[in-house]
């Protein structure tokens, strides 16, 4: 018989006798059958001296290669046996991983960060103004009066006779512009309150980005032309928008502005109440009553200003039902964003 | 404000649907829709003639009527006290379906059977009236359907207007937007006043005292006035408007209002005690009971109009009660004023009434509207209430209230706008809105004084753009200026910020900025809170001046909610008072940790956090911001335990504290587990902050270590340990790591042992033993010298 063949069927008749050992005395015995000194294996590399040098190395390395196996897998068996009746440990691929929790920015705070950005790429500047503001700067520059039925629009919480706790971001716009000659292109995000009782739909805080433009010449076509972008930048390049004429006191013209609504496109849904629009922001161009509260020539210089709501578009985006959830620092909320 | 289609077209010529209309005007800012009918709609419901009329034969109250409905004749049982042979009302025939699901059948009444119904208004919903059956015109035939009949479907259109424009509020103020946008002219309703041969001026003189508050006062006098209810015409037009109907005096008061937008009053002038109005200031601490009846304290500025002796009412906000028109009233003065809307305002908003003629008269009413409503109102009243009306209007004017003069420059209007209006087109916008245009060399425009919210050319600039038609403005993207804008540093600060700690595994919360102060204070914190004067309610009656209590409200809910694993953080505003009463606002920010991670996995058994979760947090944090190491020094704070309080220093400035949540803290919030707290002053911070960075090349030559145990009296602190180690050290000491603390068995009680790490390396060579080993023998000896440390082996 060939010699190779031999060895094959050896290493067979092997796997036969292993798979059968039950404890150290079937393990002694086929021991010595197949590594003993009258083992099959000792015949062959006896008979080797009668082969030519070639074989000789060819089946010698064979045989050694697979004695050595065997004993390998007998020493192997050797500490395991005896001790464990039932089968050696497996390795689960399945089990969880060892995870590290990651933090998560709010979502009000992402939104603001992704329209800031938006807005940056487009050469706004960020500015910012205090929560506690004054009067003149919340309402008396801004062309809100005392005494102005315009007060109303706005429910105010008041610190003192002179300050309150602002109610949108426009006087970011007064302080901004009071530091400096045009051009001045700025969004000014921040914090806003109204006194109003909180609900599922409104709160007595929220966020808002002011942006404005003020140069020679800024028309409402660059007005529109700015949202136009930010909208298709923000909510896709499908989006449509419409203004409609509005009122602020501090702009004129006045508009606010709706979008198609991203989930039905503007076919009309639960979500745009079947109207096809969401109303997303106010805007305007800058009243000349404003700029001659900053020393700005209304007959030189033209801009225009918009205010984003940042809960309102939130909880649009999300399909957030309640604005509380924004404030209540709920794990089970943040971490979903 | 609501108004039903119809009346619109009965003001204005337009071709557009409901929907439509209310596109069109939205588009143009006068923002309305269509919410539903002004009617709800009934079916089965006939023009019926009553033939006959016979008693009921077990009831004296129910009658049995034969009605004509046209093919037939019903027999119906009926209860109405107006109920005569011949009259033509409705009659709901078997099967009809009547508002509110109400499904008319063949009824037996006290053993008559009724076919039908004879139905009052309140029964087909078009009034509250259900006193008595509808009778209708009698030329109408019966059998005829009467919704048809009537034509009572009806869009109802609800308006939400601006503050500005209190002109649209009414349908006259529609119906001159709507023939602005059609091309066409706004139709008002023809009066056909026919007076007696009586002078007004002799029975009534007016005098006004203070023309400020009231620049205009007029009335006219009507006498033989029959209370009544009104035709149908004008309770649709009220109901369709939201208005309740109550009499043909009063209603007609109501259809000037809503029709024409100008408040009226009607007076019962048998009240007066003397032929005259006599219009003045009230005074400090006047009494005035109005009509419903609660008694309101005056001050001076509200306008009272009074008789000479007696107030009568509480000029253009509400009438008295004791010359209110009641049933009897059969003479009637009508007051038709104007009122300077910041004396109403004022009035209104201290008394808190919002009746509809405060609320027009604070926005602004037109005082040149007067004389018009006036008239309108007595004519109605002659012709549906059997008024005679007394010659002449008396009409106090002391000083007329011209129309405002403005410049308007199409080239200006064009450049605001991006457009390329011509002039005309201009003027013809201008005209149509029913402003006065006189051109020349320049182009003059007289503004209504309906329209008291345009005074300048940029008003103006609006009225045509909307008009106009801000969808026909084109889109520009300009970029002028500085292409390349300043970076706000204190912002990009804070994103880096929030970075860091999300990688640290931190949930950013934003929380309210108002807070309970007296929940702080008696934390004995210091009371420096800035309060509100009008707070939602006691828990939100401060602004923060720290980020705290905020912090642990939000634990205590997540608690509640079964989340174990806290660790957040909160950047905010916070303000507190200074001794001067001026107010600092700074940025705050506040790191929380409480419970233990929330990683139940098979290989990982955490421990609950403690101060070290929270100080390793900071430590990180500083790596990760590239900032100098937070020092910890004691100091006591009230909200922290004593022994775990502390101030934070970075490069020797104090700028915030951190610590163990004290039990007092804790209770109150309802925390029954540690709680680790931090707050540090943001702007203070970000002057620490440097994004430069110090690159060191990497070691060339092997490091070496050694470890040392030592055990020290429990009172060393561990920090004092490392830095005698680090100075000792020298140069060639790069790193020393704590790795154990013991305190057990082998180690004498009072005491404990440190274990530390010590790395030896040179830049400039491997080092050998015999050049480390000294040194570690000077750290050795140094530390039994001060610290009288031994040796643990």
């Amino acid at each position: 018989m060939d010699l190779k063949q031999q060895i094959h069927e050896i290493k067979e008749t092997f796997d036969k006798a292993v798979s059968q050992i039950k404890n150290n005395a079937d393990l002694e015995k086929v021991k010595i059958e197949f590594l003993g000194r009258k083992s099959q294996f000792n015949q062959i590399l006896k008979g080797l001296k009668d082969l030519s040098v070639e074989e000789k190395r060819e089946i010698g390395k064979l045989a050694n290669i697979a004695k050595q196996d065997f004993q390998s897998r007998l020493d192997e068996l050797k500490l395991t046996i005896g001790k464990t009746a039932a089968p050696a440990e497996k390795f689960d691929y399945t089990l969880p991983g060892k995870r590290v929790r990651l933090g998560r920015v709010h979502p009000v705070v992402t939104t603001i960060k992704e329209m800031s950005d938006i807005f940056a790429r487009m050469g706004f500047a960020i500015a910012t103004g205090p929560d506690i503001e004054s009067d003149y700067y919340n309402f008396q520059a801004l062309n809100i009066p005392k005494d102005h039925p315009a007060r109303d629009m706005q429910d105010t919480f008041y610190i003192s006779g002179d300050k309150v706790l602002r109610t949108h971001t426009s006087p970011v716009q007064i302080r901004t512009m009071e530091k400096m000659k045009p051009p001045a292109r700025f969004i000014a995000p921040g914090r806003c309150y109204r006194n109003e009782a909180i609900s599922v739909r409104a709160h007595a805080l929220f966020h808002q980005i002011e942006g404005f433009y003020v140069d020679q010449d800024v028309t409402f076509a660059d007005l529109k032309g700015i949202l136009v972008a930010f909208a298709k930048s923000y909510f896709g390049s499908d989006v449509k928008l419409k203004f409609r004429p509005s009122f602020f006191p501090f702009t004129e013209p006045s508009a606010e502005v709706d979008v198609t609504c991203y989930l039905c496109g503007g076919k009309g849904c639960a979500l745009c109440k079947q109207s096809g629009w969401l109303e997303i922001l106010g805007c305007g161009m800058i009243d000349p009553a404003v700029f001659e509260y900053v020393g700005y020539d209304p007959e030189v210089y033209t801009g225009y200003a918009f205010g984003i709501g940042i809960e309102r578009i939130c909880m649009l985006k999300y399909n957030v039902e309640d604005i509380r959830l924004f404030f209540e620092g709920d794990i089970r909320f943040l971490e979903q964003f | 404000m609501q108004i039903g289609y119809k009346w619109l077209k009965e003001l204005v010529d337009f071709e557009w649907g409901a929907e439509e209309l209310c596109d069109r005007l939205t588009m143009a800012g006068t923002a309305c829709e269509v919410t539903g009918l002004v009617f709800e709609k009934f079916d089965g419901v006939v023009i019926g003639k009553i033939k006959s009329i016979e008693p009921h034969p077990s009831s004296e109250n129910l009658k049995v009527c034969q009605v004509d409905i046209g093919l037939k004749t019903a027999t119906t049982v009926c209860g109405a006290p107006n109920v005569t042979v011949g009259l033509k009302s409705a009659f709901a025939v078997m099967g009809a379906a009547l508002p509110g699901g109400v499904h008319i059948e063949l009824t037996e009444k006290l053993g008559v059977k009724s076919e039908g119904m004879l139905c009052s208004e309140k029964e087909l919903g078009l009034s509250d009236d259900g006193s008595r059956i509808i009778e209708l015109e009698t030329a109408m035939k019966a059998g005829t359907d009467l919704w048809e009949k009537l034509e009572l479907e009806e869009p109802l259109i609800e308006f939400e207007l601006t503050p500005n424009r209190p002109d649209c509020m009414s349908a006259i103020g529609v119906a001159r937007e709507i023939a602005a946008l059609a091309g066409s002219l706004v139709k008002h309703p023809e009066i056909e006043l026919a007076e007696i041969d009586k002078q007004a001026t002799d029975e009534i003189r007016i005098e006004i005292e203070n023309p400020e508050a009231c620049p205009r006062y007029a009335a006219r006098l009507i006498d033989r006035i029959k209370i009544g209810p009104s035709p149908f015409w004008l309770k649709r037009k009220l109901v369709s408007a939201g208005l309740r109907p109550i009499n043909n005096v009063v209603d007609i008061t109501n259809l000037v209002l809503m029709e024409y937008g100008h408040p009226l009053h009607a007076f019962d002038f048998s009240k007066f005690s003397m032929p005259q109005v006599i219009v003045r200031s009230a005074q400090d601490g006047e009494k005035f009971t109005t009509l419903d009846g609660d008694k309101r304290e005056l001050k001076a500025g509200d306008v009272l109009i009074t008789d000479g002796s007696v107030p009568v009412a509480l000029g253009g906000i509400m009438g008295g009660e004791d010359s209110e028109v009641g049933e009897k009233t059969d003479r009637v003065l009508l007051e038709s004023a104007y009122f300077n809307p910041s004396n109403i305002r004022r009035t209104h908003k201290r008394l808190n009434i919002d009746s509809e003629s405060a609320v027009r008269f604070e926005k602004g009413a037109d005082p040149n509207m007067v004389p018009r409503a006036c008239d309108y109102a007595a004519y109605l009243m002659s012709r549906l209430a059997g008024g005679k009306v007394h010659e002449g209007i008396v009409d106090s004017y002391p000083k007329a209230i011209e129309p405002v003069e403005v410049e308007l420059r199409p080239t200006r209007v064009n450049k605001i706008l991006a457009t390329d209006i011509s002039a005309p087109q201009m003027i013809d916008i201008l005209d149509s809105l029913g402003f006065g245009v006189q051109t020349g060399k320049k182009i003059s425009v007289l503004v209504p004084t309906f329209r008291p919210d345009c005074t300048r050319e940029i008003d103006l600039v609006e009225e045509i753009g909307r008009i106009y038609g801000y969808d026909r403005i084109g889109t520009s993207l300009r970029a002028a200026g500085e292409l390349l804008t300043a970076r706000n540093e204190l912002e990009v600060f804070k994103d880096r910020i929030r970075d860091t700690l999300v990688r640290q595994g931190l949930y950013e919360i934003l929380t309210p900025n108002m807070i309970d102060p007296e929940k702080a204070l008696k934390l004995d914190m210091e009371d420096r809170f800035v309060r509100l004067l009008n707070p939602l309610s006691r828990d939100m009656a401060a602004f923060r001046s720290d980020l705290f209590f905020n912090a642990l409200q939000v634990v205590n809910r997540n608690l509640n909610y079964r989340q174990k694993d806290i660790k957040l953080f909160e950047i905010g505003s916070v303000a507190y008072k200074n001794g001067d009463g001026s107010h600092t606002e700074t940025t705050h920010l506040g790191i929380v940790v409480c419970g233990r991670p929330d990683v139940r996995n098979w290989a990982i058994n955490p421990a609950n956090y403690d101060f070290f979760d929270l100080k390793g947090i900071v430590e990180d944090f500083c790596q990760g911001m590239n900032l100098a190491h937070f020092e910890f020094r004691q100091k006591d704070w009230k909200y922290f335990k004593p022994d775990g309080s502390f101030d934070l220093y970075i490069e020797g400035e104090a700028l915030g504290r951190a610590g163990v949540v004290s039990d007092n803290a804790l209770s109150m919030y309802d925390l029954e587990l540690p709680v680790y707290y931090l707050e540090v002053e943001l702007e203070k911070l970000h002057r620490h902050y440097s994004e430069e960075i110090n690159y060191h090349p990497l070691p060339r030559y092997p490091s070496t270590w050694r470890d040392i145990a030592v055990v020290v009296d429990e009172g060393v602190l561990s920090a004092d340990l490392v830095n005698t180690i680090e100075e000792t050290g020298g140069e060639i000491l790069t790193k020393v790591e704590l790795f154990d603390v013991y305190r057990g068995k082998q180690v004498e009680k009072g005491k404990k042992s440190l274990a530390f790490n010590l790395e030896f390396r040179s830049l400039e060579k491997t080092l050998t033993d015999e050049e480390v080993d000294p040194v570690f023998v000077r750290i050795i000896e140094r530390l039994k010298d001060k610290f009288t440390a031994t040796l643990r082996t």
